[in-house]
């Protein structure tokens, strides 16, 4: 296949690939220094002879929208209307690293959909595809017609030409196009002359989402292909010896067992048989942590807050001014294990023979996927070929790529293709939970009730290390990762980039004890900031409540040199009619938040029965996110990610005892369900601001909300999610 | 070798009597639209009609089904135009879509049953897990489906 680079920093353009139509694709978009994996230069932009486009993209869909967002990008730029783009699918391709993340540390820079970055790292990008592609084809036009450029316009998939009263369609230009030089600085259309920015339009896949047609990874299904799970050991830490297969090769079906490290994957004509097959294993086991439980968790974290740690943010002299305080709070926050729970239970399907590996997956990691395919395999790059495949969810699950192992070892062995599908308690036991963590704070008030200095200690374990060595890079990235420093671990904690938006205290100092475990724990839905902004909007509202303040104000006080902060304030003031009577029995909880380039409020109304049953009657979001790119995706995000959040405050927690994770299924772990879900008024404030992540956006936030309600409903801090019954009674 | 009716048609399954309808539906008929989320009926994602209700796949048998009018997403319109399918595509409800196939069958067989229903009775009926958070869409759809119905 013969790849011809025309123009190597700005695009590339293959003729070999297009057939007969136009290929272009986005390259030297990103100057990172992360190994080529060397994989076939895959079309991005393909405009068929029909007009018809098909996209490739970066981003895996797991919900959020990306297939559509980065479509409109193309679409407005290219002058088509959405109906004219057929067909969308996530490729992994070098060109596409994720240069939102590179950019802060470039040995993390790689194919990633995650951080909430999808639309931050490819609005120009993928705008820039679109005009070039326009430009070009308006060129083609020109010359065919031998008529100036300027003279010849894009629109609906055609370029006009109104003096003469002529026109083509895209598809009849492209084999001129594909001959003619790339222009070097395509012109992007300025924001009034938007057709679809902006628009509610209507997601690219829905319509194979209501019929059952569309694939995610449990629906892959290849000829002669064979169906397995995996049994993992129960304990952490725990190492397979041997597996006592017997009983699990009698059940009809089970074709092969074959032992890995610390789990057995059973390999049979169906996922049933699998399944019961696995309930058969008998596992000899060694080693285990069987004494670490919550208990001891949280007792070892209560002691390494007297750890010196290190200094994660400073500013003035906090002790000094704790000393000189009217008043001074000391508190303490702790969060839980929590799972990601996606609906669809991990699962991969490989296919693997001497030459080559082909693997169908729902992930969000394609580079390290392709990590784990060549060491299975040892296959080059080059031979391995990753198709990702919808996700039933990602939440951060997908991120990892340990469920990619058992169906490259399992085809590798068999020689035939085979999907692996985690039955709910395997996908529960073995998550990548959120890690449990621990923050104390001391507080010191004015005469006022501002708090002048604010001390947090921050006990959890380290993220960015797991990171580290799932990548397999060589040095941890300084920012994110240093002399026990981790960045996600402090995280909306003052940490650098949130004090661009958050509160103004003159007096801070953020200090981090890592404290690791032989748990996996990994990226949840928000990350660092679902613990720490827990931490901090309760504070905050305890603040309010000691120095006699109105919760409002006092953010409108801290906030007072960030307009667009008070502007957010302002509005969900006025909507929730905050300081205003409230039907009886409902009380409203506050909290703010800046969070990938946004600045966000939330109001919840919430009743509390004598038994301690909470009730979230209402939610009232408002929002400054730069331009919202598609208001009904947004709308989509935030109603998602509140409810994520609310889950997490309100229903199932994961617990470790005797060395092993107690839940397993939606029985013990419950889901908040529709007779749970609040009404959610969403408001975004106009705005012309680059748009910001909104992946994320809600899940913090709504737990300390909810928890600021129940303090002003019950007179009860609360100091732990998910709240519990018997903290309020 | 049992027969099962499944969107009208026959089709002669060889797997166990007791093999839950989920596995057959999915590995052997290969109609991938019924989902597994759980396995113990909690979730909702793997939902299907027998004979008219609302049941989850995973906690029904082969052998329990064998005889019984069983319709699964695929066979809930020709077209995707079915007034539930219409009314989810206008709102806009999936995001991830896994359990929305699940969704959209527990509440066509509620629409059977009532026609009309209310908050509460939707709140008592979809009790289905959905991880990303349409709820509120879904609500909405269900009423938006109502319309539908009784324009067509």
């Amino acid at each position: 296949m013969k790849i011809l680079r025309l123009n190597r920093r700005d695009f590339l353009k293959s003729s070999a690939l297009m057939g007969s139509g136009l290929t272009l694709g986005v390259s030297g978009l990103t100057k990172l220094a992360t190994a080529d994996t060397g994989s076939a230069l895959p079309p991005y932009l393909r405009i068929a002879p029909d007009g018809g486009i098909h996209l490739g993209v970066p981003s895996s869909e797991m919900g959020q929208g990306s297939h559509t967002g980065l479509a409109m990008l193309l679409a407005e730029e290219l002058e088509i209307e959405m109906s004219q783009i057929h067909r969308v699918e996530t490729i992994h391709h070098p060109d596409f690293k994720n240069a939102f993340i590179a950019a802060a540390a470039p040995a993390f820079g790689l194919q990633i959909t995650g951080y909430s970055t999808t639309i931050r790292t490819w609005y120009k990008p993928f705008r820039k595809l679109g005009a070039t592609a326009r430009e070009l084809l308006i060129s083609a036009a020109a010359l065919k017609w031998k008529v100036p450029v300027e003279e010849c316009l894009a629109k609906n998939g055609r370029i006009l030409h109104s003096k003469s009263s002529r026109s083509l369609g895209y598809g009849e230009l492209t084999r001129i196009a594909s001959r003619i030089k790339l222009p070097k600085h395509p012109k992007l259309k300025s924001p009034k002359q938007f057709r679809l920015l902006g628009k509610s339009v209507a997601r690219l896949d829905t319509p194979a989402k209501v019929n059952g047609t569309a694939v995610f990874g449990t629906d892959v299904d290849l000829p002669g292909m064979l169906h397995g799970t995996v049994r993992h050991c129960k304990v952490f830490g725990e190492k397979l010896i041997s597996v006592d297969d017997t009983k699990a090769k009698a059940v009809p079906g089970v074709i092969s067992v074959i032992p890995l490290e610390d789990q057995a994957i059973v390999v049979a004509d169906s996922t049933w048989d699998a399944l019961r097959g696995a309930e058969e294993l008998v596992l000899h086991t060694s080693g285990g942590h069987k004494d670490l439980s919550d208990e001891s968790i949280f007792r070892r974290f209560r002691s390494d807050l007297s750890k010196s740690g290190v200094t994660a943010a400073q500013v003035g002299d906090s002790s000094k001014a704790i000393a000189k305080a009217n008043k001074v709070l000391e508190l303490e926050y702790e969060m839980p294990m929590q799972a990601h729970a996606t609906m669809e239970p991990l699962c991969a399907t490989a296919s693997v023979n001497p030459d080559e590996c082909n693997i169908w997956a729902p992930i969000q990691n394609q580079d390290a996927v392709m990590g784990v395919a060549m060491a299975v395999t040892n296959l080059p790059p080059e031979k391995i070929k990753i198709n990702t495949t919808f996700l039933g969810g990602g939440f951060g699950r997908k991120f990892e790529v340990d469920f990619l192992v058992a169906p490259l070892v399992a085809s590798k062995v068999l020689g035939k293709p085979v999907k692996v599908i985690w039955s709910r308690e395997e996908d529960t036991r073995n998550d990548f939970f959120r890690p449990p963590t621990l923050a104390k704070m001391r507080i010191g008030l004015d005469s006022s009730g501002l708090p002048v200095a604010w001390e947090s200690k921050l006990v959890s374990p380290s993220l960015n290390l797991h990171l580290v060595k799932m990548l397999g890079v060589e040095e941890a990235p300084n920012m994110y990762l240093k002399n026990g420093y981790d960045f996600f671990s402090v995280e909306g904690m003052f940490d650098p980039f949130s004090m661009q938006g958050s509160y103004e205290i003159p007096n801070l100092n953020v200090n981090y004890v890592q404290s690791n475990l032989p748990i996996s724990l990994g990226y949840w839905r928000s990350v660092g900031m679902s613990h720490n902004i827990f931490a901090l909007e309760s504070a905050i509202d305890e603040a309010a409540s000691a120095g006699e303040n109105d919760p409002l104000e006092l953010r409108r006080t801290l906030l007072k040199q960030k307009p667009r902060a008070l502007k957010v304030l302002d509005k969900v003031s006025e909507l929730s009619q905050w300081g205003k009577s409230i039907q009886n029995g409902r009380f409203r909880g506050i909290g703010f938040l800046f969070y990938h380039g946004g600045f966000q409020a939330q109001v919840a109304e919430v009743s509390v029965s004598n038994r301690g049953k909470i009730k979230v009657h209402n939610v009232i979001f408002v929002a400054d996110c730069g331009q919202v790119i598609n208001p009904s995706l947004a709308r989509q995000q935030v109603e998602g990610s509140i409810l994520f959040g609310l889950n997490a405050t309100l229903k199932g927690e994961i617990n470790a005892q005797n060395g092993e994770i107690v839940q397993s299924n939606f029985d013990d772990y419950p889901m908040i369900k529709l007779r749970d879900t609040p009404n959610i008024k969403i408001h975004f404030i106009e705005s012309q601001e680059s748009p910001a992540g909104i992946g994320e956006i809600g899940t913090p936030l709504i737990g300390p909300v909810v928890a600021n309600a129940v303090f002003a409903a019950t007179g009860k801090r609360v100091w732990r999610l998910p709240i519990r019954r018997k903290d309020l009674v | 070798m049992t027969t099962l009716e499944i969107n009208r048609k026959n089709y002669e399954v060889d797997v166990a009597s007791e093999t839950p309808l989920l596995w057959a539906l999915r590995d052997y008929l290969k109609l991938h639209g019924t989902k597994y989320g759980c396995g113990i009926e909690q979730c909702g994602a793997c939902t299907v009609h027998v004979n008219g209700r609302a049941v989850r796949s995973c906690g029904i048998t082969v052998g329990e089904v064998a005889g019984k009018s069983i319709t699964t997403i695929e066979g809930l319109s020709a077209d995707s135009n079915h007034p539930v399918q219409q009314a989810w595509t206008e709102m806009d409800v999936p995001q991830c879509g896994y359990c929305q196939t699940g969704m959209i069958m527990v509440t066509e067989a509620l629409l059977k049953r009532k026609p009309k229903p209310t908050d509460q009775e939707i709140d008592r009926t979809i009790t289905n897990i959905c991880r990303c958070g349409t709820y509120n869409q879904v609500r909405k759809a269900i009423h938006r489906a109502v319309q539908i119905r009784e324009e067509e």
